[in-house]
């Protein structure tokens, strides 16, 4: 099985909102889509699920053309969307029965889920002592973040063989952020297509393996993130040492990034100059806490190519 | 328009009538109703005889009625020298103590000693003439009297009816009788056709029972597409403003969204409406049967309105009344997804308020024009005309006012309107329902549709979902 997108466009009007859009997973796992506020993530991901028509292009699953309504996907939208006032259990129901889970297994579902995401009590309220129903099973008595849980129910209840997540973790506190990460990676354990869209790049450097970024619906990035981290080189040199080294950064004339007050984070040519920058620290006597020489950061490749992008413009 | 558009309908469809028929407000308002339509059929007979009852308790106060008959002039003799008596009302327990007697003095010294007298607070002055309107009865109480104004009505009506029984009786003719002579000669121009049978121009002039038939019909009827339109615009408001809506639609097309929520809040307000009614029946005929007296709906509706009534008559009016509803509802849930948060539902209701408001007002006037001077262009433009025809129609045909033929070209005229509205809106509710941001105009709704036709046209040679 394989998820392609091949020259997607779509446009409002005279607006491209999505220019060309490319890129295909050739086996289970997860593909970030990047960019930066109106970049054409969540139209590209409407397209995909069928929200949108789009104006050229392709969609195909395993080589055919993809119809959304007919695959299983789960979607957890970045506005999180519930009915504040229908009970939580009658929302996921219809949502499980419009994914064509029959009552029984959505049943079953939900009750793993809210084991799983610790959502019982508000699922399954006790009943009060007369016999009526607490108020928490509705929506809005939720914190946010129990909302975002039941988005994700909502999202996983059908099983789905293709997730699409858009800002998975954003506004979840640490320990349900560690716990939606878990579950992501059950998910990819299970060998689901999952397309993740996110602004935390700690976050897609963790999951992904492939990824497109985005800039005004252009496309200025794409491929496997070990490839294009590899394709920078090794020029990111962290040095952190006993004494002040000030004096011989500023002999040696390498770039400094970043200076910390016993660290430098400096920008070499590659390994044959880092190594000249150690030798020089060896025969100064300097002792060495810290040298560690690497690839650029996600973060870093997403501003230097989004900032080229609009430079150019 | 494809059959997997409309998957996943029926699932709406449940969801949504069920959320309805639990929610507090429709239960409230339900309960409300049937709390109305109960108690009010008991209330209203109550009112009808309140007077009666209030005037019998009352009548003591009166002790003398002075009566002038100056009807002399009208046929030689006045109707008392013809015997007119009222010794029937005489004989009423209520009257009992009562002196009536015929006034020796001239009525404008009696008159004047009313005002000023105190030895005639508790007389009544009974004075029967002909006049402009035909003949009047004229009862008179002192001003500074104990005798009350309820006292002096009952008074009234009990001699008008010994009045009318001595009209029957010296005439031979009964109260409907004489009511036919007093009516106005109506026109009937015959012609005779190719195969010899006679062709009236019809008087198509309506009784005011049959207009206040008609114009209630078309009050409940819009009432019920009132609340009906705006439920299945808000429902379309709050999936799109609590976002749902994104996650409804990666398993069903905006179409089956739209007809299963219509249809579901339709079924839940017309459901509300038949409860009502059924038990405004119910109350009615129960009132009827407890105080064993006619009921208040038999007292004000006019004999043989139910020769009408018939079921085949019943269902095209219900069939109008749908497909009416179906129109205001298809259209209700256009302007809901206009609009993207909870506060713009208003804004966003603007067309479709102004379309109820047309076709009620149309519906009202043509009422009036039947009333008034029978069928005109107006009526017959309201029957036919989509905004209007299912607030009046349905009331015509049940007053016996429409020919079915009439009714028939109405409801095919609202099937097209029905099915050109539902694929403009079929076209345009994909954009609409994904929509964020500032409401959409009504007159940006064209521009939309003629730019999501080329859409579609693409779509067609291969960009679809």
């Amino acid at each position: 099985m394989s998820l392609e997108v091949r020259n997607l466009t779509k446009s409002y009007g005279d607006k491209v909102v999505v220019d060309n859009l490319s890129f295909k997973m050739e086996k289970p796992g997860v593909y970030a889509l990047l960019g930066t506020n109106g970049a054409g993530k969540t139209t590209s991901i409407r397209v995909m699920l069928g929200m949108l028509q789009y104006d050229s292009g392709e969609i195909l699953w395993d080589g055919k053309p993809m119809k959304a309504s007919e695959r299983n996907i789960g979607y957890l939208a970045e506005e999180r969307g519930l009915y504040p006032k229908y009970s939580l259990l009658d929302q996921l129901l219809y949502f499980a029965r419009l994914k064509k889970v029959p009552k029984v297994e959505a049943l079953k579902r939900i009750h793993y889920w809210a084991d799983r995401l610790e959502l019982n009590e508000y699922i399954f309220p006790p009943k009060k002592a007369k016999g009526k129903k607490s108020k928490s099973n509705q929506a809005d008595q939720l914190s946010k973040g129990n909302q975002q849980k039941i988005q994700l129910m909502a999202a996983l209840i059908s099983d789905p063989e293709i997730l699409v997540l858009d800002e998975p973790l954003s506004g979840l506190d640490p320990v349900n952020t560690d716990l939606f990460k878990t579950v992501i990676r059950e998910e990819m354990n299970k060998d689901k297509y999952i397309i993740m869209s996110s602004h935390q790049m700690f976050t897609i450097e963790e999951f992904c393996t492939d990824l497109t970024i985005l800039n005004r619906g252009k496309t200025v990035l794409s491929g496997n993130l070990d490839e294009i981290k590899k394709s920078y080189g090794r020029v990111n040199l962290f040095v952190k040492c006993d004494e002040d080294i000030t004096e011989y950064v500023k002999e040696t004339g390498v770039t400094v990034k970043e200076k910390l007050p016993s660290e430098y984070q400096l920008k070499v040519s590659g390994e044959e100059e880092a190594m000249e920058f150690l030798k020089g620290l060896i025969q100064r006597k300097i002792t060495v806490v810290r040298f560690e020489l690497r690839e650029p950061s996600l973060h870093e490749i997403f501003v230097e190519k989004v900032g080229e992008n609009h430079e150019e413009e | 328009m494809k059959k997997s558009e409309f998957r996943g309908a029926a699932k709406v469809f449940s969801f949504t009538l069920i959320q309805t028929l639990k929610n507090r407000a429709y239960l409230v308002f339900t309960a409300l109703m049937v709390l109305f339509s109960a108690l009010s059929m008991p209330l209203m007979h109550a009112i009808q005889n309140m007077g009666e009852e209030s005037g019998v308790a009352k009548i003591e106060n009166i002790r003398q009625i002075l009566w002038y008959d100056e009807t002399e002039a009208l046929f030689g003799s006045s109707f008392t020298q013809m015997g007119l008596q009222f010794t029937k009302m005489l004989a009423e327990p209520a009257f009992s103590g009562v002196t009536f007697e015929e006034a020796e003095l001239p009525y404008e010294t009696v008159l004047s000693a009313l005002k000023e007298d105190e030895a005639y607070a508790h007389t009544v002055i009974a004075r029967l003439f002909s006049g402009e309107l035909g003949l009047t009865l004229e009862v008179v109480r002192p001003v500074a009297g104990a005798v009350t104004e309820d006292e002096g009505d009952y008074l009234a009506d009990k001699m008008t009816e010994s009045i009318v029984a001595f009209k029957e009786e010296a005439t031979g003719l009964t109260k409907s009788q004489q009511e036919v002579l007093k009516t106005q000669v109506s026109l009937l121009v015959q012609r005779e056709d190719e195969n010899g049978s006679l062709k009236a121009k019809e008087d198509t002039v309506i009784s005011n029972a049959q207009y206040w038939i008609i114009y209630g019909l078309a009050f409940v009827v819009m009432l019920v597409s009132t609340i009906a339109s705006s439920q299945v615009a808000s429902s379309i408001v709050v999936d799109k403003s609590t976002r749902v809506v994104e996650y409804l639609l990666t398993s069903v097309r905006p179409m089956a969204l739209v007809v299963g929520k219509t249809l579901a809040m339709l079924l839940a307000s017309i459901g509300q409406m038949f409860v009502m009614i059924a038990i405004l029946l119910t109350s009615n005929w129960l009132t009827g049967r407890i105080s064993g007296e006619e009921s208040f709906l038999q007292g004000i509706l006019p004999e043989g309105i139910w020769s009408n009534i018939t079921p085949l008559n019943l269902l095209v009016s219900a069939i109008m009344i749908c497909l009416g509803f179906l129109f205001y509802a298809v259209l209700a849930a256009m302007c809901g997804a206009m609009a993207s948060r909870i506060e713009q539902t208003q804004e966003s209701l603007m067309l479709l308020t102004v379309s109820n408001c047309v076709g009620i007002y149309l519906a009202v006037m043509a009422a009036n024009e039947l009333q008034i001077s029978g069928k005109g262009a107006l009526v017959t433009f309201t029957m036919f005309f989509p905004l209007s025809s299912p607030y009046l129609m349905p009331g015509m045909l049940l007053t016996g006012s429409a020919a079915w033929g009439n009714a028939l070209v109405s409801i095919l005229l609202l099937l097209v309107v029905d099915a050109l509205l539902f694929k403009f809106v079929a076209t345009i509710y994909e954009l609409l329902i994904t929509h964020n941001g500032s409401p959409i105009k009504g007159k940006e709704l064209l521009g939309i549709y003629k730019s999501l036709k080329k859409e579609h046209k693409k779509g067609e040679a291969g960009c679809t979902r």
